[in-house]
């Protein structure tokens, strides 16, 4: 294979070969017609038309395009030609080997009485010697200075570098990397595969990059036309001692969104674990803006609203439930997680379908490079994730699979409440990518899992995640590329119950959705970039079913009608700089969302409350045919203007649509809890956000100050004992409502350091409006009343210590106002027991919350190199074992009312948990 | 999703009784509880709800007008029988829909909608099962040919007999000072309770109208109600759907809260309103229609027996008291129960005696009298 590595070179030259030009007696003639390839694309050319074979560095010719029309030449004279602006040499061996070394060209012989034993190929060399090892340190990397396309070509004043920047050991993509020169201030951001395309003037410029959890690292470019960089960067491996970093231009303040946080699996590691596992979700909710009703819930609250209005993507899959265990863990595997980002504000144009956020959960490629693993025990769950490369340097897979053996730790709970009863789940993942060429990249992932629970062996509630994506990546040029995919999500839940006979029953729900779409990414030039896409989704749910089990069961086979929809979408976003202070970023993004048959359609009688007494009609819609369409252009826009260096100023708004929402009239999601597609009755969510931010850095310090708006309509609320359930016309539970949010969210991290971590405090509100016409349809006579999730107050501190490289400690503090709920008012006799009159809905709350955990990472001892690098976590949540309410709530016990206050974690949780990696 | 909670309970969490801070009282509200049975006397009672905190008696509305009023206007007046109490002679209505209408005192004016007659299919049988974890699950079992669904309603009376540790054979004269034969039994008694929860059930979801084992009330095997007999008479009611759909939502908003799943708690209010002032709440929910009952006794030779019961008398204990103290034994609080035996010949020598509530049965609230109905 031609890609013998440069140590071949190396190891020749330092033998000390002298320079010897050696020509093969007969030279083979090429013709072709070369046009804008690279020069792997080139070379596959030639040794596909000649029998040579070539050797050479793919690092040294990364940024080289060929562009040449050879009629009937020798090997040689192409190659002068295509390296003559380079600093490369080529040597052509007798045995049709070609070496293409840099600066100096390679001795394709050796002096005959070198060696007494035998003449010594490159071949042999390899065989006897192992050189891998032999890496140009990043000393070299940096000082030296790349070249990037040749000096002859146009004369536009500007040129692109594009490539990707990946990890030195495992060849993984470096998500959000930051490629940028200072003057002028130029950056940009690796997507998701690792790849970048930046614009700059021609010349000599000192190119920056960073991330997180990687080393810092330049390289000195001389920019004459566009080409490619590639750039590998260095795992932050434990320096010994602590570096700090000032990154002069910090993203936070520079880039044009705002809104964002942005997680990497390093940062969710420290903060301490309720159940020893590192918890996406747990980690979100440290987030300012960031809410959840209470503890043991699925789900968050961003910004005031709803848990369904989050677009949860892993690997740019939807996933309907994102917990195991009513919401103890979070359903992503920490192991194969590269990093987690949420967007609060400022959405751009490629996403949407929900209102609130995106939570963009991405998981790591697999090593390219070696074969390596990783894994975890704590008390609850066990997991393990091997990755390695199927190809090397071509294509790597990713599989990670997680249980729990929580069924083993209830046995040990001596309670008859629990005897007999079950509770597990697992997880399962596959990633796959392949490197077709530079210029197409294949990934494939997938994902399932399942939970199951049974209570003294009487009902089992059972549900399940499942997804899988392709997506394909296909670089046009240095400028313009697209990536097309397809997927696939699908959620379901069953209850059975088989206790009494004559009503056993299986109860099932289904929602399933079908994905492809195609993106478009266009960097025009330094000021402009622009990205579009179009796609569709195929929806089809299935809103329950309800079965009987076994011979006697009475129970009615109900099969509720299907739902099946499907909502396109077409998306142009614009990014432009005005000037060095002043971005924007415009987008709009249609959708549109078509609701159809086959499916029967109630026609209530107009001007009166939707009831099943006020049914005049049923109207029968043909398969495809259409039942309801809505839809509409989304608008976002943001912009930012710098006021100096070190702060900024940035505006956005944007307006989504959302079109299923979830249904559950309990506080936090049920595994019981459906999702329902916009159709004649329920109208699509419509939010719109208006969000200003500040953003100023000082040393080490991000300060961030937030404020937004939020208005929503055609939000969901219930009629007083709403049945959801099984409901033929769940038009007639709910009631249309809208909501409105805002708050101000001030941050302070410190992203770096000894001490690291954020202070964060959010004043928020979230109100709900009903606006029903009908008095069934109308709550707390149609005032606003607070949602759920308002809580006005929230402190978070989270902080890490590294007293050294292996040991590091964690704490947080979280406070938060008590949420809404409904109280009893007065006590009455109803056929003498007491009963509760309740206060409108949500007029009071619970006590604050308020917790501190405490976590302590020790890490194995920090040689590089050994079988297995492991960990240990040791953590103890809620330390001051405050019993936090989750709910207060009144129950008549034998005729007495008495009022409760419930508490999930009502005492210290601690946990150990070992991780290791090899 | 009950249990579910539970589950998470055990593994993590806890309940800790709580009372909220001051809550603003809501006022005392109209609550019209009642059914109205016209094969038999039935009462419809009238009182006002309390503040949470509030403790004793729930005010009784007397001096209102109740009327049963049908479509056709023909009015049938309840006879107060003070206490708050209103009472319907048995006499037969004409199959149309009724409604109930009150007049307070203070001239406040409320009525029902007006809903159907809704008779109660018979009781097919009360089962019964035992199980070592449950111990005795008793349940309601019924069909109805009146229409294809059914919406039932239970209540129950529970019935058993207990007994106290120590017999009382003697009695203490206060007049002569000395012991007597007791002639009354105050050794064994009859205790009574009423169903408290809402036991409502459809058979909306099967094919036929239909209520297999529908599960009333369980009885741990411990339970003192199993010691010797126990016998529960079932009162069944067939409501209508928005009947079950109120009793569920009050059963929901009482019963079933508090834990991960639970719904959000909401008024409910009845099928009353309030003519004078819309916006007035009034609460209770009026039905009309026969009901049917069935009474089953489980005698505990039916059922394993456990080593011990529970009973209220741990801790009871017997005195010795001599013949020659007799004279001044001080019976406040004491009562005599067995003698004791002469151990060189016949007679006694003296008398046990212990704390009233472990010798009088009818201190723990039930009565001496053993009821028509027992066998």
């Amino acid at each position: 294979m031609r890609t013998i590595t440069r140590v071949i070179f190396f190891a020749i030259i330092l033998l000390g070969m002298t320079r010897t030009h050696s020509w093969s007696q007969t030279e083979t003639r090429v013709s072709g017609d070369f046009k804008n390839i690279t020069f792997i694309q080139f070379v596959e050319e030639l040794e596909k038309k000649s029998e040579h074979r070539f050797f050479f560095n793919p690092i040294w010719i990364d940024s080289l395009v060929v562009n040449i029309n050879v009629v009937d030449k020798t090997l040689s004279e192409i190659l002068d030609e295509v390296l003559s602006d380079t600093e490369l040499k080529y040597a052509i061996t007798q045995s049709h080997q070609v070496y293409i070394t840099l600066k100096a060209p390679v001795a394709t012989e050796l002096p005959i009485d070198f060696f007494d034993t035998s003449l010594a190929s490159g071949d042999n060399l390899k065989k006897n010697y192992d050189y891998s090892r032999f890496a140009e340190d990043e000393k070299t990397k940096t000082e030296k200075l790349i070249v990037i396309g040749s000096k002859n070509s146009n004369t536009k004043p500007t040129a692109s570098i594009a490539g990707y920047v990946r990890n030195i050991n495992s060849g993984e993509p470096v998500i959000g990397a930051t490629v940028m020169i200072e003057n002028p201030l130029i950056g940009v951001a690796t997507d998701p595969f690792g790849y970048f395309s930046i614009s700059l003037p021609k010349g000599q410029h000192q190119l920056k990059i960073r991330s997180i959890g990687m080393k810092n690292t330049e390289r000195k470019v001389i920019l004459n036309a566009d080409g490619k960089l590639n750039i590998e960067l260095e795992e932050d491996v434990t320096p010994l001692k602590e570096i700090i970093v000032t990154s002069e231009r910090d993203a936070k303040v520079m880039s044009l969104q705002m809104g964002t946080e942005k997680l990497d699996l390093k940062t969710m590691k420290q903060i301490p674990l309720a159940l020893g596992e590192v918890d996406i979700i747990k980690a979100v909710l440290t987030l300012p803006g960031v809410q959840s009703v209470g503890e043991g819930t699925v789900g968050f609250n961003v910004r005031g609203g709803a848990t369904d209005q989050n677009l949860i993507l892993f690997n740019e899959a939807i996933i309907y439930n994102p917990s195991h265990l009513f919401g103890f863990f979070s359903a992503f595997n920490p192991d194969l997680l590269k990093n987690v980002e949420l967007y609060k504000s400022g959405i751009p144009a490629e996403f949407g379908g929900r209102i609130s956020s995106v939570l963009d959960i991405s998981t790591r490629e697999g090593n390219k490079k070696k074969f390596s693993g990783s894994g975890g025990i704590s008390p609850i769950t066990g997991r393990l994730a091997l990755e390695g490369p199927i190809i090397k340097e071509k294509s790597s897979f990713l599989i990670g699979a997680r249980s729990t053996y929580s069924d083993w730790l209830l046995n040990q709970i001596p309670s008859s409440e629990l005897k007999d009863s079950e509770a597990s789940f697992y997880d399962v993942n596959l990633n796959i990518n392949h490197e077709f060429s530079s210029k197409d990249h294949l990934h494939v992932s997938g994902y399932l899992s399942k939970d199951r629970f049974k209570l003294q062996n009487d009902t089992s509630y059972s549900y399940s995640n499942k997804m899988a994506a392709v997506k394909w990546r296909h670089i046009f040029n240095n400028k313009f590329f697209a990536e097309l995919g397809g997927n696939y999500s699908g959620y379901d839940y069953a209850i059975e119950s088989k206790k009494n006979p004559v009503n056993a029953f299986n109860l099932s729900y289904a929602i399933q959705q079908a994905n492809i779409k195609a993106d478009f990414n266009y960097f025009l030039n330094t000021k402009h970039t622009l990205n579009f896409g179009v796609g569709t989704i195929f929806y089809k749910l299935s809103p329950g079913s309800l079965n009987p089990l076994g011979n006697q069961s009475l129970i009615v086979t109900n099969i509720l009608q299907n739902e099946q929809a499907t909502e396109s979408a077409l998306y142009l976003g614009h990014q432009f700089g005005l000037n060095s202070r002043l971005s924007l970023y415009a987008g709009v993004r249609y959708s549109l969302f078509r609701n159809t048959g086959p499916r029967d359609v109630f026609i209530y009688e107009p001007g009166v409350s939707k009831d099943v007494t006020t049914i005049i009609d049923t109207v029968s819609y043909a398969s495809g045919k259409k039942i309801s369409t809505s839809g509409g252009p989304e608008v976002r826009l943001s912009a930012r203007y710098v006021l100096s260096v070190k702060s900024s100023l940035k505006l956005s708004f944007n307006r989504m649509r959302q079109y299923l929402q979830m249904l559950s009239n309990t506080t936090a999601i049920a595994p019981t809890d459906i999702w329902k597609l916009s159709d004649p009755y329920v109208k699509p969510l419509l939010g719109d956000q208006f969000s200003i931010g500040y953003y100023h850095n000082v040393k080490a310090l991000e300060l961030s100050a937030e404020v937004y708006y939020k208005k929503m309509q055609n939000f969901l609320d219930y009629k007083g004992g709403a049945e959801l359930i099984l409901n033929p016309h769940i038009e007639t539970d709910v009631i249309n409502a809208e909501g409105k949010a805002y708050g101000a969210e001030f941050l302070i991290k410190k992203p770096n350091g000894k001490l690291n971590g954020w202070l964060s405090y959010t004043y928020s509100r979230s109100l709900i409006r009903t606006q029903g016409d009908f008095s069934s349809e109308v709550i707390n006579r149609g005032e606003y009343y607070p949602s759920n999730y308002d809580k006005p107050h929230a402190f978070n501190f989270i902080s890490n210590y590294k007293f050294n490289r292996r040991f590091s400690m964690s704490t947080n503090v979280i406070y938060s106002t008590g949420r809404p709920i409904t109280l009893p008012l007065a006590k009455y006799d109803i056929d003498g027991t007491s009963r509760l009159f309740y206060s409108d809905r949500n007029q009071y709350r619970i006590p604050d919350y308020f917790r501190i955990d405490f976590g302590l990472n020790i890490e194995g001892n920090h040689k590089i190199r050994k079988l297995a690098h492991s960990s240990w976590n040791i953590s103890v949540y809620n330390l001051t074992g405050r019993r936090n309410a989750y709910s207060v709530y009144f129950t008549s016990e034998n005729g007495v009312v008495k009022g409760y206050k419930l508490s999930i974690f009502g005492s210290a949780i601690p946990t150990i948990t070992y991780s290791f990696k090899f | 999703m009950k249990k579910v909670a539970w589950l998470l309970i055990a593994l993590a969490g806890c309940i800790d009784p709580y009372l909220p801070p001051e809550i603003k009282p809501a006022g005392a509200i109209l609550v019209i509880d009642g059914h109205i049975d016209f094969n038999s006397t039935s009462i419809i009672k009238l009182t006002r709800s309390q503040n949470l905190y509030e403790n004793g008696e729930t005010a009784k509305v007397d001096g209102a007008v109740v009327t049963l009023e049908n479509e056709n206007g023909v009015k049938y007046p309840l006879s107060s029988q003070g206490n708050g109490n209103y009472s319907f002679a048995p006499q037969t209505l004409a199959p149309i829909k009724h409604r109930l209408t009150v007049r307070t005192p203070d001239a406040k004016q409320y009525a029902s909608e007006f809903i159907e007659i809704k008779n109660s299919p018979p009781i097919d049988s009360v089962s019964w099962t035992v199980t070592p974890e449950l111990g005795v699950e008793i349940y309601a079992n019924t069909h109805g040919t009146e229409s294809n669904i059914g919406y039932y309603r239970w209540k129950f009376e529970e019935t058993w007999q207990y007994t106290t540790p120590f017999q009382s054979v003697y009695v203490y004269n206060t007049t002569f000072k000395n012991a007597e034969l007791r002639l009354d039994d105050i050794f064994n008694c009859w205790q009574y309770n009423s169903s408290t929860d809402i036991l409502v059930s459809t058979s909306s979801r099967l094919s036929e109208n239909v209520i297999s084992e529908f599960p009333l009330t369980t009885i741990q095997q411990r339970d003192e109600r199993l010691r010797y007999t126990y016998s529960i008479l079932v009162k069944q009611y067939a409501i209508t759907e928005e009947a079950y759909a109120y009793w569920k939502d009050l059963k929901k908003t009482t019963e079933d809260l508090g834990t991960l799943f639970s719904p959000i708690p909401s008024q409910v209010r009845g099928n009353f309103n309030s003519i004078t002032n819309p916006e007035e709440p009034v609460l209770g929910y009026f039905s009309l229609g026969t009901s049917s009952e069935k009474r089953i006794f489980i005698n505990s030779l039916q059922l394993p027996r456990p080593n011990t019961y529970n009973t209220p008398y741990e801790g009871c204990e017997a005195f010795e008291l001599l013949n020659e103290n007799v004279s001044t034994f001080f019976s406040g609080g004491y009562l005599l129960a067995g003698g004791i035996p002469n151990p060189n010949g016949p007679g006694i020598i003296g008398y046990y005696y212990a704390v009233t509530r472990c010798v009088d049965c009818r201190s723990a609230g039930g009565k001496n009298v053993k009821p028509d109905f027992w066998p």
